[in-house]
């Protein structure tokens, strides 16, 4: 055990997480589905799936398409509600080893500060991050993501009731995501997730339909990784708060990319489908790239372009 | 009803590759480290997903019924069908292959004096095999109703002699002309207890015979899956409403099923 190693955890607001490597909210459920292929105690953090006021059955099948080197889902923030979520989920949450994160979702400003509220009073929530990006549900979702002054109106009444960390998830399907990463900062921001899914779509030539029903649905995986990178590059040129990277990440290497244009943290998903290995083996090799180039903390990553 | 007690990942040794049929094979293998892990249940029904063997081209795991389990290993029979497939087509005995398992619910077991009706379509073939093998270890004697497209598509598979089969084709080049569920009749259902693995038609006929029959009756769903553990809801299988002003309700081919009673579907 080498007494010095470099610091690897990531402060957000006046908390600090244990290490950068969490997992993305819509891939990991409430913590407990992984539980015997995960080593939830090297996690950074879970963000959990998505809870809005009301239980939210989910959009009709298919709900998925692979592409290459990604995935459009559909799954339309199938969740319990919070009222579900207080009665099962909470108790996952107060077992889990690390922190956990509840991703917030609405279809109206009113459904965001419910659930923001809600969660400020419960212990086994670290922080909220705000999922303004959905593009898989009719009302609300990306809608709050993409316009920089709506944005900035419910980021700020979400955070007049909620103390915790308070992060919000930025959409890539916008002009210039610098936009709405600063609307959000105005807003009381703590810090950005960066990016949700791209827009896509998959059709299906012997239907002649697209293969989700909806039409379009998110786009994740390594397909969108160099997307995600430049968008953290943009969003840390225009911002001052902590940026959480994600998308596409299947490797130490990949994370890294991520952590030096200019994230403080990030997040696994879709490769979690293929290999629950993967955020240990990226943290593992986020600390052994530190040591072998000797930089101390996470911050030192930052700031060589 | 066999729950998930433990997911485990793993990795194991192909000892058999076959063709069974046209378009599909069988493979057997064994866990590298000689025996089942702890509290490991793969019953008929339950299933696995394998890591394609050119990850990350193409990336998500691909879901498969066991055809077999024992103590050193496990089976499944697969249909060549995309660039997953082709490529496990390709793997030889002594290859490797990554696994997720034993996952989801399986079939349950028939009630005392209920006689097994097993309907097969296609690829559905792995689980029902095994559930037959399974059930006449019990002592019971399964009627087996098997459906393909044209007779090299029926599968060459060990039957057990307590079973009885009936082989259906749709072109009537081997067996019974007709799909699976025209090969039964409903003097076949008095007593019957219903499983069924194929195309969705031919389950949702097998399940209006045991509706009209008065039996029961269950089903094994077919979803594209992502993660095989439940934690993405992408697998959602469309569930009857229990009143007409509820709203449309899912559940997870993953974890709630894929086995499910076939009164619970929304056809």
């Amino acid at each position: 055990m080498v007494a010095s190693g470099p610091d690897l955890s990531v402060v957000i607001a006046d908390r600090r997480l244990p290490n950068p490597v969490g997992v993305a909210s819509g891939t990991f459920g409430f913590g407990e589905e992984y539980a015997d292929l995960v080593n939830l105690a090297a996690l950074g953090a879970v963000y959990t799936k998505a809870v809005t006021p009301e239980p939210r059955a989910g959009n009709a099948p298919p709900r998925l398409a692979e592409t290459p080197a990604g995935l459009i889902n559909a799954i339309g923030l199938a969740n319990p509600g919070l009222e579900g979520f207080l009665r099962e989920k909470v108790r996952i949450l107060e077992a889990l080893p690390c922190p956990a994160i509840v991703n917030v979702a609405g279809a109206a400003e009113d459904d965001y500060v419910s659930v923001a509220e809600a969660m400020d009073t419960v212990d086994a929530v670290w922080g909220i991050e705000l999922n303004v990006s959905c593009p898989n549900v009719d009302h609300g979702g990306m809608a709050f993501g993409t316009d920089p002054a709506v944005l900035e109106g419910l980021t700020r009444r979400v955070r007049d009731v909620c103390r915790k960390p308070l992060i919000v998830k930025l959409s890539p399907n916008v002009t210039d995501i610098a936009e709405t990463a600063r609307a959000a900062e105005a807003g009381g921001a703590d810090a950005l997730s960066c990016i949700n899914t791209l827009t896509g779509m998959k059709v299906d030539i012997q239907s002649r339909r697209p293969v989700i029903p909806r039409g379009t649905g998110g786009l994740s995986g390594p397909a969108i990784r160099p997307v995600g990178v430049a968008a953290v590059w943009r969003v840390s040129k225009a911002v001052g708060i902590p940026i959480v990277g994600l998308g596409g990440i299947t490797s130490a290497d990949d994370a890294l990319e991520y952590l030096l244009a200019g994230a403080s943290a990030v997040q696994v998903g879709t490769a979690l489908f293929s290999d629950p290995s993967v955020p240990e083996r990226v943290l593992e090799g986020i600390r052994s790239y530190m040591v072998r180039e000797r930089i101390p903390a996470i911050g030192d990553l930052h700031g060589y372009f | 009803m066999a729950g998930p007690e433990t997911v485990v990942r793993g990795r194991s040794r192909i000892t058999d590759h076959r063709t069974v049929a046209r378009d599909y094979r069988e493979i057997r293998c064994t866990y590298l480290d000689g025996h089942a892990p702890p509290r490991f249940h793969a019953e008929p029904g339950r299933f696995l997903t394998i890591l394609p063997p050119h990850y990350p081209n193409p990336m998500i795991r691909r879901p498969f019924a066991y055809s077999d389990s024992w103590d050193e290993g496990f089976a499944f029979i697969y249909e060549i069908r995309g660039t997953a497939t082709r490529d496990l087509a390709d793997l030889e005995a002594g290859d490797v292959l990554d696994w997720m398992g034993p996952l989801g619910t399986g079939f349950p077991r028939p009630g005392s004096g209920e006689r097994p009706i097993l309907v097969s379509g296609g690829i559905g073939i792995g689980p029902i095999a095994y559930l037959a093998r399974s059930l006449a270890e019990d002592g019971l004697c399964p009627l087996v109703v098997l459906g393909a497209r044209d007779a090299d598509r029926v599968p060459d598979l060990e039957w057990p002699d307590a079973a009885e089969l009936r082989i259906c084709t749709d072109d009537g080049s081997r067996g019974i002309r007709g799909s699976a569920p025209a090969a039964l009749e409903r003097r076949d259902a008095d007593g019957g207890w219903f499983a069924a693995c194929g195309p969705l038609p031919m389950m949702k006929a097998v399940h209006e015979l045991a509706v009209e029959s008065g039996r029961p009756c269950y089903v094994s769903m077919e979803e594209m899956m992502a993660c095989g553990v439940g934690a993405c809801q992408g697998c959602a299988v469309p569930m009857a409403a229990p009143s007409p002003e509820d709203g449309p309700a899912y559940e997870r081919a993953c974890v709630e099923g894929p086995v499910f009673s076939s009164r619970r579907i929304a056809w």
